[in-house]
């Protein structure tokens, strides 16, 4: 069968230049990591003893053989420091790393690197009574065994607990923060089928992108755009050759600047199709996409497009947003992150503190880790006192000058919309407003669930992420693991938040007040309602997420597609896509 | 190159008065880079790249001949760190017995900068 290596619903071409090879273990499937079998730590036998002398004197007695260099033993339940096994490498690298810092690496093995997953986890995992204390020896491989190190439990949605357990090597780890900006188009795609007839269609385009630039007067693609082909190849009924999949691959994850490829188009309403050439440039995701005043019978409404929280210059971008809202004499604020997969959480603390003021945050939390039981007062990773994160009323010296004031609207009331893709630090910020009492109102879907968190650890090469914190906001509630979901959802599982179901609107512009989200907000906002019926459903141009079986392919299996659509982490780049051929 | 008071390490475990306990120091005064050229700014990251014990340094933009503090950027969120809890470190830039020092502010450690161009902050 031939493959299509895609992204998931929230790839953005920009951001996937690399083949992904981080190894989610979510949904149970395992990775194909190359996996270094280690050589077992057997100790060299020492050398034979001498054959027997001749002559009359005795030779002195040779040296008692050194000892086995044995490794750590196993004692359940006995747990050694894992500062004792850690840098302790069946593999030494030498050198220094993509940030100019040495290589930690001894020389050790393959079993204390077992050794540190297993005390590294009994330290600082979230729950660490619930993992089954295996013995290292038993395994030969570091990802086997660490794919053992979480719980196996489920939640009362049948989920698993913890869905958030996966590595990646440290090398990828390291590139991938430190690559800012990548050759893209910048468009987000949304892949609705995989299989032919395949629907892949535009999100959102980043502004001052190759994707928004103008093309005989209109952006060469928009919101809801629908790719029918690429350099002549049918995307939607063709590409039935591997050599072909490949082509459509690399022409929508470029890898050089300046790389051109022709598309074929039709937009959203349109019964024409559009030809257009896309040249890749270096694409940095901007924070806040675009943001407006709405003018309404009840005053104006701030609405903000806000796409992540992770570069740094998001602090400076959402103040600036803010500023100018604040300028316009806002009464209400709607906040788009239904494509918002979280990033840094002091920054969606300042984003809390803006919304809602001093006089509703002062002195209170906005978020609180929650460790393990054995972690007391402490945070177990970083060994800090753990005072809670409050709502950061100044810059913090991301892109703002530290200590800056900063702008402030005061509502009591803020709509959020969200998809399955509102995640993490975005669900953080419903969360920690929640905990103050300020009415968030969500508007869309379910949010994905993640109230948790890590330090990624590295040791030897590898970089592993478990789950070591949970969120939980100044009520002391975190427990939100089937996500956010608004008042009339049908989600049995997830929390209720006042607000309307509405499905994701690829037939308008994102801020275009007639897109079904935004549109629900606006009338919420004026009249307490929901939409009787899920707009886009009935719109010619709204679309869900299909993953039945084709006439002409196999079921759709995206494992980034799962993550994304059923309350999972957003932010796996990469699926598979069969030509179903 | 770090020193600490032993004041600074009690108030910087209890994480209370870390910063004032230091700076009660007699012979500490607040400051600021005497020039922010190319060289004293590589000395700066230099210092702090020994306090931090990271080769590469990004500190936050500021004008550092009128600013007593320095920011230091964490490393950026991996793509998958989707609740970081990242954050600048900030350090004040003192004068210790004549010599431009660096004191973190959430642990109270301090650590000289020999050839860091320094003054005393006016005002």
């Amino acid at each position: 069968m031939a493959c299509l290596t895609l992204n998931a619903l929230q790839f953005t071409m920009e951001a996937s230049q690399s083949e992904e090879t981080v190894h989610m273990r979510k949904d149970g499937v395992l990775s194909h990591l190359k996996i270094w079998l280690a050589a077992s730590a057997v100790a060299l036998a020492p050398a034979c003893g001498g054959g027997g002398g001749s002559g009359g004197a005795s030779p002195p007695p040779p040296p008692p053989p050194p000892p086995a260099a044995a490794g750590p033993t196993w004692t359940q339940g006995v747990y050694a420091s894992a500062s004792t096994f850690a840098d302790k490498c069946q593999v030494v690298r030498t050198g220094v790393d993509i940030e100019g810092n040495a290589f930690p690496d001894q020389a050790g093995s393959v079993l204390q690197e077992m050794f540190w997953l297993r005390s590294w986890t009994h330290e600082t995992y979230l729950w660490p009574d619930e993992v089954t204390d295996r013995n290292p020896s038993t395994y030969t491989d570091r990802i086997a065994y660490f794919d053992t190190q979480k719980t196996f439990a489920t939640t009362a949605s049948g989920e698993n607990k913890d869905d958030f357990h996966f590595n990646q090597t440290t090398e990828e780890y390291l590139e991938q923060r430190n690559s800012t900006a990548v050759p893209g188009y910048g468009a987000a795609f949304a892949v609705f089928s995989s299989t032919p007839p395949r629907d892949i269609r535009i999100r959102y385009t980043e502004p001052g992108s190759p994707a928004s630039e103008s093309s005989l007067g209109q952006p060469k693609l928009v919101r809801g755009s629908r790719i029918l082909q690429i350099d002549g190849i049918d995307v939607v009924n063709g590409a039935g050759t591997q050599a072909q999949v490949d082509q459509l691959n690399r022409a929508l994850s470029p890898q050089t600047v300046g790389e051109q490829h022709d598309f074929v188009v039709r937009d959203p309403g349109s019964s024409t199709d559009r030809a257009i050439s896309l040249a890749a440039a270096n694409i940095a995701p901007k924070p806040v996409n675009r943001f407006s005043t709405i003018d309404t019978s009840a005053g104006k409404v701030g609405y903000v497009l806000f796409n992540t929280f992770s570069p740094f210059a998001s602090e400076k971008d959402l103040a600036d947003t803010i500023t100018s809202l604040k300028a316009s004499d806002i009464n209400d604020l709607v906040l788009d992150l239904r494509y918002n997969g979280g990033g840094l959480l002091a920054v969606s603390s300042q984003l809390g503190y803006m919304v809602a003021g001093p006089a509703r945050t002062q002195n209170r939390a906005f978020e609180q880790l929650r460790f393990n039981a054995a972690a007391g007062s402490r945070n177990p990773v970083t060994g800090a006192f753990n005072d809670p994160i409050p709502f950061y009323s100044t810059g913090l010296g991301f892109s703002l000058t530290d200590g800056q004031p900063l702008p402030r609207l005061d509502l009591p009331r803020v709509y959020i919309l969200t998809t399955a893709l509102t995640c993490s630090a975005s669900e953080a910020l419903v969360n920690g407003l929640r905990g103050v009492d300020v009415d968030a109102v969500l508007i869309g879907d379910t949010t994905c669930g993640k109230p948790f968190g890590f330090y990624p650890a590295s040791n030897c090469g590898e970089t592993y992420y478990s789950i070591q914190f949970q969120g939980v906001n100044d009520k002391g509630f975190g427990d939100y693991t089937d996500g956010f979901t608004p008042q009339n959802s049908s989600n049995a599982f997830a929390v209720k938040a006042p607000g309307c179901t509405v499905a994701d609107d690829f037939s308008r512009e994102l801020g275009d007040t007639s897109e079904a989200l935004l549109a629900a907000a606006l009338q919420h906002r004026l009249d307490g309602t929901c939409p009787a019926v899920p707009v886009s459903s009935q719109s010619p141009q709204s679309m869900s997420v299909s993953k039945a079986t084709t006439a002409d392919g196999p079921p759709l299996e995206l494992p980034g597609q799962s993550l994304s659509e059923t309350n999972r982490d957003m932010s796996m780049p990469r699926t598979k896509w069969s030509t179903g051929r | 190159m770090i020193r600490r008071t032993p004041l600074c390490y009690i108030f910087a475990s209890l994480s209370l008065f870390a910063l004032p306990a230091c700076q009660t120091h007699a012979d500490m005064t607040p400051a600021t880079l005497t020039t922010a050229n190319a060289a004293n700014i590589s000395i700066l990251k230099a210092a702090l790249g020994d306090a931090m014990g990271r080769a590469n340094i990004e500190i936050a933009a500021a004008d550092l001949t009128t600013a007593t503090h320095v920011s230091v950027l964490p490393p950026p969120p991996g793509k998958f760190e989707t609740h970081s809890v990242a954050m600048p470190v900030a350090f004040d830039i003192v004068l210790d017995d004549g010599v431009c020092t660096l004191v973190r502010r959430d642990t109270g450690e301090r650590h000289a900068a020999p050839g860091l161009a320094c003054r005393p902050a006016k005002g």
